[in-house]
C-alpha cells in the first residue's frame, strides 16, 4: 500500500514534472514481452505482504517507451533533474493493481554521486554498478545506452569495471564483460558475490529498518543469506511467486534470533509514528550512549593550555570567557544533544526523511548544540559507522526576504545561483526525481520565524518536502517561541512539521556555573563564590548563557583596570563577588535614575511639572500647554527665570530625544500631547538628593 | 569696540582666515575641541574597549548613551584619534554609519563596502542575503593571502535607535553576531540619545548584544561649561603669532567672564545643558573678525546670546493687525468655554457679539468698527497662514500629526470638502500668551485690552 502511494505520488510528480516542461513531446508507454510466472495469490499472501505493495503484480520482460524496446537488464538513461541524466539498469518491470506501469531501477552511479568519506580516483566516463534502487516511472527513461568494460570515449558509451555497495560505501572489483554480457547481473548470487553477504548482513544488522524502496531487495538479501538460491530464472518469481508468508516468516525468524529489542520488519514496515517515537530510546541508545561518552570525555579532558601561555590571568580569562571561544564541546544540555543526535542518528542510518522543531528563548545553546550533533556525526561519517551526510545551515535573519531560502537551497544542494522562483522549482524537482545520489542532506534553519509569509508557502515546502518519496531530508528548525506551529503557522504546515519538537529551557544557575568554570578550567582569576553570583543573578533574570559570559568578562575587565592603576609589582587580585555585582550593575542598571539626576534645572522643573499636570487632569496624557501653565508657575514660586513657551517646547523636544518623555510632533507646539516615558517614582528617587529640588520633588 | 583697544595687534590676513577656519570649525563640530572636558571616565572604558578590538582581535559591542550635546561623537573620534595614535602600525577598519542617512539595511551596505574601499562592482553580492554579502565584503579585506586573518573592524553606529527601526534589524544581527564569533575581530559602537534603546532591540538581538552601556551625562558643573567655550574658543600659536594668540585669549577671557555673558551661560546651563546651544551663540561674533577687528566683539556676543532667548511667535505676533487680534481673543475666548475646536463663523460670531456688545460704549469715540465678513475671513486667513491657528483634525495620533502648512486653503485636511468658513481649526497660543500678545502692545483700544485679560 504504502509502495502503492509512494507509486502515485511518483507518477503525480512526473505528471508535474512534464507539465513544467512542455517543449516535452507526450511520452508513448507500452509493454512488450510478459513474464511468464503467474504469481498464485492466495488470501494469507495478499494480507501479509501488503505493506510491501508487491501482490498482484502483473511482471513483465520488456516494455516499449516511445517505440524502443527496453529490457530486463537493459542499461537506460533516465532523466534527472538537471540536463545530465542518471544512469541505471532495468531491473524489473511490472504493473501494479493500479495499472500503473513501474520500473525498478538499479543505478550506475558515477563518481560524483556516491557518498564515500575519501574522493573516489575514477575516469571520466566510469560508473560504479550499485546496489541502490529506486522505483521510477517508464516514462522518464530517455534512451538506451552501452556500458562496456572498457573503451568507452563519447556519447552513451560508459565504462563500468567496479561495484559500489550502497550501505558500507565499499568498492569492489567487477568483471563487468562476464557479469553484463552473459545477462548474469540480474542473478541473485552475482548479487551476493558483488555485495557480499556479510557486509550485507552488517548492514542489516545496523539498519533494522530501511527506506521501502530498499525492502524488497533485504528481503532478497536475507533469502540468499539462508544459502537458499532459487533458479536462475525464477528469481523474479521467487519475489512474486514464492509464497511471501515464508518470506516474512524467515524475516521475523532472524530477526527474533539477532536480539532483543529490534522490532520486527514487518511491523516497521507500517512506519507509524509514534512507533517511531517510541523505539528512538530503546533502539539507539547505543549509538547516542557512545556520542554522550565521547562527548563527556571531551569534557572531562584536560583544556587546552596553550591558548593561554604568554598572557596575563586576565587576558586569559577575557580569551576564554568570550561568546566566541567555543569550547571543545558544551557542558550541560546533556538530554537535549542525547535527543537531537538520536533522531539524527536514527533519520541517517534508515535513510529516511525527517522534521524537528527545537524553541528556546535565545542564549540557551539550541543552535550551539545541533551544530555540536552535527559535527558528531560528522565524525562517525568520516569513520563510516553513519552513512555520509551534508550539512546546510539556514539563517532567517540573515536573509533578506525569505524567497531566499529557495535560493540558498539550491546554492547549497544544486550548486548553482538562480532566482527564488526557479530556485523553488529546481528544488521541487529535485526532492521528486529519484536519483542515485544517496547524501541525506541535514538542513537546519534557524530564526523560522522570519520565514513566516502569508501563505507561509516556504515553510510548507520547507517541510513538506522530507516527505517526498525521494527525499533524502532531515530539516531542523530553530526558533524562540515554543507554540510558534500551533499560533502563527496554519494547520497544513504544523501538521507537517511533525511532533518531534524538543524545547530548550532557559539556563539554571547551576548550569550556568558549569558553563563558566567549564571555561575558566586551568584559569585562576575567579573567586568560586563570585561564579556562583554571577550565575544565580544571570540565572533569576534570563538563563541566558551569552549574558553570564559577558557579565564575567565585564567583571575581569574592571578587575584588570583597577590592577593596572596600581604601581606594578602588585599581585593580580581574583575577581569576587563585589565585582560581579558592579559588572552586573552597570549592564542591567536601567539608565532613568541617572538620566534625570544629570538633567538641567529646566528640565527637571519640567518633569515635575508634567506630573503635576498629569496628576491634576487624571490622564497620562497632556498637551504641553498645560503643562507649561505649571512650569511657568513653579518657576515663579522659586524665583528662578521662567522659560517662554517656545523654550518649554524646546525642553519637551529634548526630553523627547532621550524619551524620557513621549511628545507628538513638535509642530503641534502647545497642543502636543505629551506623556511621561520614566515612572514617576524614578523622578522623585532622582530629584530628592537634590537640594534646589527635593521639596519640588516630594511636593 | 576696538577703539576701546589702542594697542591694535598686528594681524595678517593669513592668520585672521585661520583662526576663523579653526574656531569656526570647532563651533559647528566639524572639528573636535582640543581637549574634552570632564568626559575622562568614559573616554578610557571606550578606549580600552576599542584598543581590545584593534591590538588583541577581540570582538566587542557598546552602547553610548547620553543626552544630545553632551559630547558622545565627539568621544569616539577622541577614542579613535587615540587609537590611531599608539597604534603599533597594525591595519584596522573604521566604518562610520548614521542612521538618518542609512535608512535601509542596502545602502547601509553599500557604504561600509565604500569606506572600506572596496572598489568591486558589488551588485551580484547585494541580490543575496545581507549576511552573506556582509561576510563576503568582510573576506575581501584579506590582504591578497588568503591565510591572514581579516584586519579588525570598527563600526560606529551614530543614531542607533534609528538602525535599529529598520525591518528585522538584520544589519545590527549580523554585526552583533560576527562580533561574538571568532570569524572576524569587530568591534560595534552604537551611539544615540535614546535612553530606552535597549527596549528597541529584538530579542535574539538583544542577547547577541554584550550588554556594556556606556553613559555620556551632562556636565555637572557651570564651569566645565564656561571651559567648554574656552576650549573651543581660544586657539594656540602654532598657526598665529604668539603674541596675538595670546592677545586674542585674554578677549575671549573678558568676554567669558564679564557678568552679562556668564549670567547668559549660566542660564543656557540650567536650561538644557547643551553645548551646541552654547557654542552657536559665538558664531556670529567670530564669523565677523578681520583684519581691523581681529579679536571677538563682545557686544555681538551679548547681542546673540540675548537673540537667543527671544520667541520668534511672539515676534511675529507683535506686528500683526488689530483684526487679526481681536480674532486671536475670539478663538481664546471660546478655548475658555470650553470649545476646543472652532471654524471661522463660530469665531466671527464670537467676535461680532463681543463688538455690538461694546460698540454703545465706544461708539462716542468712533474708533472702532465692526469689520464685514469677508475682511475678517482674509484676515483669519493671515493667521492660518501663520500657523497662529491650524486645521483641527478628528484623530490628532501620533503617526498622523504632521500636515501641510495650507491645509485649510488647499481643502486637504482630512479629506474635509467643506468651504473654508467651516473648517475647524485651533488656537496655538495658551490664553497666557494671548494675554502676554496683547500687553505688550500700545495701539490697543482699552476695551480690547479688558476683553483680553477677562
Amino acid at each position: 500500500m504504502q509502495q502503492n502511494k509512494l507509486a502515485q505520488r511518483l507518477n503525480k510528480a512526473t505528471k508535474s514534472r512534464r507539465k513544467q516542461h512542455t517543449e516535452d513531446t507526450p511520452v508513448t508507454v507500452e509493454w512488450g514481452q510478459r513474464l511468464n510466472t503467474a504469481p498464485p495469490s492466495t488470501p494469507s499472501t495478499r494480507r501479509v505482504t501488503r505493506h510491501s505493495g508487491l501482490t498482484n503484480k502483473e511482471l513483465y520482460k520488456s516494455i516499449i517507451v516511445n517505440g524502443t524496446e527496453y529490457s530486463i537488464g537493459d542499461a537506460v538513461a533516465v532523466k534527472s533533474s538537471t540536463d545530465d541524466p542518471h544512469l541505471a539498469i532495468i531491473y524489473k518491470l511490472w504493473q501494479n493493481e493500479r495499472g500503473e506501469r513501474q520500473a525498478v531501477a538499479r543505478w550506475l552511479m558515477r563518481p560524483h554521486e556516491m557518498h564515500t568519506a575519501r574522493r573516489v580516483e575514477a575516469g571520466p566516463r566510469e560508473v560504479f554498478y550499485s546496489n541502490a534502487e529506486d522505483l521510477i516511472a517508464p516514462e522518464m527513461i530517455l534512451r538506451a545506452i552501452r556500458v562496456v568494460a572498457s573503451g568507452a570515449e563519447t556519447g552513451d558509451m560508459w565504462v563500468c569495471g567496479r561495484s559500489f555497495e550502497e550501505h558500507s560505501a565499499r568498492i569492489k572489483e567487477l568483471d563487468w564483460a562476464s557479469v553484463y554480457g552473459k545477462r548474469m547481473l540480474l542473478d541473485p548470487r552475482t548479487d551476493a558475490e558483488l555485495f557480499g553477504q556479510k557486509s550485507v548482513q552488517g548492514a542489516v544488522k545496523k539498519q533494522p529498518a530501511k527506506s521501502v524502496a530498499n525492502v524488497k531487495k533485504r528481503k532478497h538479501e536475507v533469502e540468499s543469506d539462508d544459502g537458499e538460491s532459487t533458479e536462475d530464472e525464477s528469481f523474479m518469481a521467487s519475489d512474486g511467486g514464492e509464497s511471501a508468508e515464508e518470506t516474512s516468516h524467515k524475516v521475523s525468524a532472524k530477526v527474533s534470533v539477532k536480539g532483543r529489542g529490534k522490532p520486527s520488519r514487518v511491523k516497521e514496515k507500517t512506519r507509524a509514528v509514534p512507533k517511531r517515537r517510541a523505539r528512538l530510546h530503546d533502539m539507539q541508545p547505543q549509538a547516542v550512549n557512545t556520542a554522550m561518552l565521547k562527548r563527556a570525555s571531551r569534557t572531562n579532558d584536560a583544556p587546552q593550555t596553550d591558548d593561554i601561555a604568554g598572557r596575563t590571568m586576565y587576558e586569559a580569562a577575557r580569551l576564554r570567557l568570550h561568546v566566541s571561544a567555543v569550547p571543545a564541546t558544551l557542558p550541560c544540555r546533556e538530554s537535549e544533544f542525547a535527543e537531537i543526535y538520536g533522531h539524527l542518528h536514527t533519520a541517517l542510518e534508515e535513510r529516511t526523511s525527517m522534521c524537528m522543531y527545537i524553541s528556546g528563548v535565545p542564549g540557551t545553546g539550541k543552535t550551539a548544540t545541533v551544530r555540536e550533533c552535527v559535527r558528531m556525526l560528522r565524525e562517525s561519517a568520516d569513520d563510516g559507522s553513519v552513512p555520509g551526510f551534508e550539512f546546510i545551515e539556514l539563517n532567517g535573519m540573515k536573509m533578506t526576504e525569505p524567497q531566499q531560502t529557495y535560493v540558498q537551497l539550491w546554492q547549497a544542494i544544486g550548486g548553482e545561483r538562480a532566482t527564488p522562483k526557479h530556485a523553488a522549482q529546481l528544488l521541487d524537482a529535485h526532492f521528486n526525481t529519484p536519483s542515485p545520489r544517496r547524501h541525506t542532506y541535514v538542513v537546519v534553519v534557524d530564526e523560522l520565524d522570519l520565514l513566516v509569509t502569508k501563505s507561509q508557502s516556504i515553510m510548507y515546502n520547507l517541510f513538506d518536502w522530507p516527505h517526498r518519496p525521494h527525499a533524502k531530508l532531515i530539516v531542523v528548525a530553530i526558533a524562540n517561541t515554543m507554540d510558534l506551529p500551533e499560533r502563527m503557522l496554519h494547520h497544513k504546515v504544523s501538521s507537517r512539521l511533525g511532533l518531534t519538537r524538543i524545547n530548550f529551557q532557559p539556563y539554571a544557575h547551576a548550569q550556568l556555573m558549569a558553563i563558566v568554570r567549564a571555561r575558566l578550567v586551568g584559569c585562576a582569576a575567579f573567586d568560586a563564590d563570585a561564579i556562583e553570583l554571577c550565575a544565580r543573578k544571570v540565572g533569576a533574570v534570563s538563563g541566558d548563557a551569552r549574558r553570564a559570559l559577558d557579565v564575567c568578562r565585564r567583571a575581569v575587565e574592571i578587575v584588570e583596570h583597577e590592577w593596572r592603576a596600581q604601581p606594578t609589582g602588585q599581585a593580580m587580585p581574583m575577581v569576587t563577588m563585589m565585582d560581579i555585582d558592579r559588572a552586573v550593575k552597570e549592564m542591567q542598571a536601567a539608565p532613568h535614575v541617572a538620566f534625570i539626576r544629570n538633567a538641567s534645572a529646566q528640565q527637571k522643573v519640567f518633569l515635575v511639572a508634567m506630573r503635576a499636570a498629569m496628576r491634576k487632569a487624571g490622564v497620562a496624557e497632556v498637551p504641553l500647554g498645560d503643562v507649561a501653565v505649571v512650569h511657568r508657575q513653579l518657576c515663579l514660586m522659586h524665583a528662578m527665570r521662567a522659560p517662554s513657551y517656545e523654550q518649554i517646547g524646546v525642553i519637551c523636544a529634548q526630553l523627547g530625544a532621550s524619551r524620557c518623555v513621549l511628545a507628538e510632533s513638535s509642530i503641534l507646539d502647545v497642543r502636543q500631547l505629551v506623556r511621561l516615558a520614566v515612572a514617576e517614582d524614578d523622578i522623585t528617587v532622582a530629584l530628592k538628593p537634590d537640594p534646589v529640588f527635593s521639596k519640588l520633588a516630594t511636593s | 569696540m576696538p577703539a576701546r583697544n589702542p594697542a591694535q595687534p598686528k594681524a595678517t590676513d593669513e592668520s585672521i582666515r585661520a583662526v576663523k577656519r579653526t574656531v569656526l570649525g570647532r563651533l559647528y563640530g566639524r572639528a573636535p575641541l582640543p581637549n574634552l572636558v570632564g568626559l575622562d571616565a568614559p573616554l578610557n572604558s571606550i578606549y580600552a574597549l576599542l584598543s581590545q578590538t584593534a591590538l588583541n582581535n577581540e570582538g566587542n559591542s557598546a552602547l553610548i548613551l547620553g543626552p544630545r550635546g553632551s559630547g558622545k561623537t565627539s568621544l569616539v573620534q577622541r577614542a579613535l584619534s587615540m587609537l590611531s595614535h599608539t597604534n603599533t602600525n597594525k591595519a584596522y577598519h573604521i566604518v562610520h554609519l548614521n542612521g538618518f542617512v542609512h535608512t535601509t539595511d542596502r545602502i547601509a551596505l553599500r557604504d561600509i563596502a565604500r569606506q572600506l574601499l572596496i572598489t568591486q562592482d558589488l551588485e551580484h553580492v547585494l541580490i543575496g542575503s545581507f549576511a552573506d554579502a556582509f561576510t563576503y565584503i568582510l573576506n575581501l579585506l584579506r590582504s591578497d593571502d588568503e591565510s591572514t586573518a581579516i584586519p579588525p573592524v570598527i563600526f560606529v553606529l551614530e543614531e542607533f535607535d534609528l538602525l535599529a527601526q529598520h525591518p528585522k534589524q538584520s544589519l545590527l544581527y549580523t554585526l552583533f553576531d560576527i562580533a561574538q564569533s571568532q570569524q572576524t575581530p569587530i568591534a560595534v559602537l552604537g551611539v544615540t540619545a535614546r535612553i530606552d534603546v535597549l527596549d528597541l532591540l529584538e530579542k535574539r538581538v538583544k542577547s547577541r548584544f554584550s550588554h556594556r552601556q556606556i553613559y555620556v551625562h551632562n556636565m555637572a558643573s557651570v564651569e566645565e561649561f564656561v571651559q567648554i567655550a574656552r576650549e573651543a574658543l581660544c586657539i594656540d600659536s602654532s598657526t598665529v603669532s604668539e603674541a596675538f594668540a595670546q592677545q586674542f585669549n585674554k578677549r575671549i577671557e573678558d568676554i567669558l567672564t564679564s557678568s552679562i555673558v556668564s549670567q547668559h551661560i549660566e542660564d543656557i546651563f540650567e536650561f538644557g545643558k547643551d553645548v551646541r546651544m552654547l557654542l552657536r551663540a559665538f558664531t556670529l561674533a567670530v564669523s565677523q573678525i578681520s583684519i581691523d577687528n581681529p579679536l571677538l566683539n563682545a557686544s555681538t556676543v551679548e547681542s546673540q546670546f540675548a537673540l537667543t532667548n527671544t520667541s520668534a511667535k511672539m515676534k511675529i505676533l507683535s506686528s500683526i493687525s488689530l483684526l487679526e487680534l481681536c480674532l486671536i481673543i475670539a478663538m481664546r475666548s471660546l478655548t475658555q468655554l470650553d470649545i476646543s475646536k472652532y471654524n471661522f463663523e463660530m469665531v466671527y460670531d464670537e467676535y461680532k457679539t463681543f463688538m455690538s456688545r461694546h460698540m454703545m460704549a465706544v461708539s462716542a469715540g468712533g474708533a472702532m468698527k465692526i469689520y464685514k465678513k469677508p475682511v475678517a475671513l482674509k484676515a483669519f486667513e493671515t493667521l492660518v497662514e501663520l500657523e497662529i491657528a491650524r486645521p483641527a483634525l478628528v484623530s490628532v495620533g501620533e503617526g498622523s500629526s504632521v500636515y501641510g502648512r495650507n491645509d485649510l486653503l488647499a481643502g486637504t485636511a482630512a479629506g474635509i470638502r467643506a468651504p473654508k468658513e467651516y473648517r475647524m481649526v485651533q488656537l496655538m497660543l495658551e490664553p497666557m500668551q494671548v494675554v502676554e500678545l496683547v500687553s505688550g502692545r500700545v495701539d490697543i483700544p482699552a476695551v480690547i485690552r479688558r476683553w483680553a485679560q477677562q
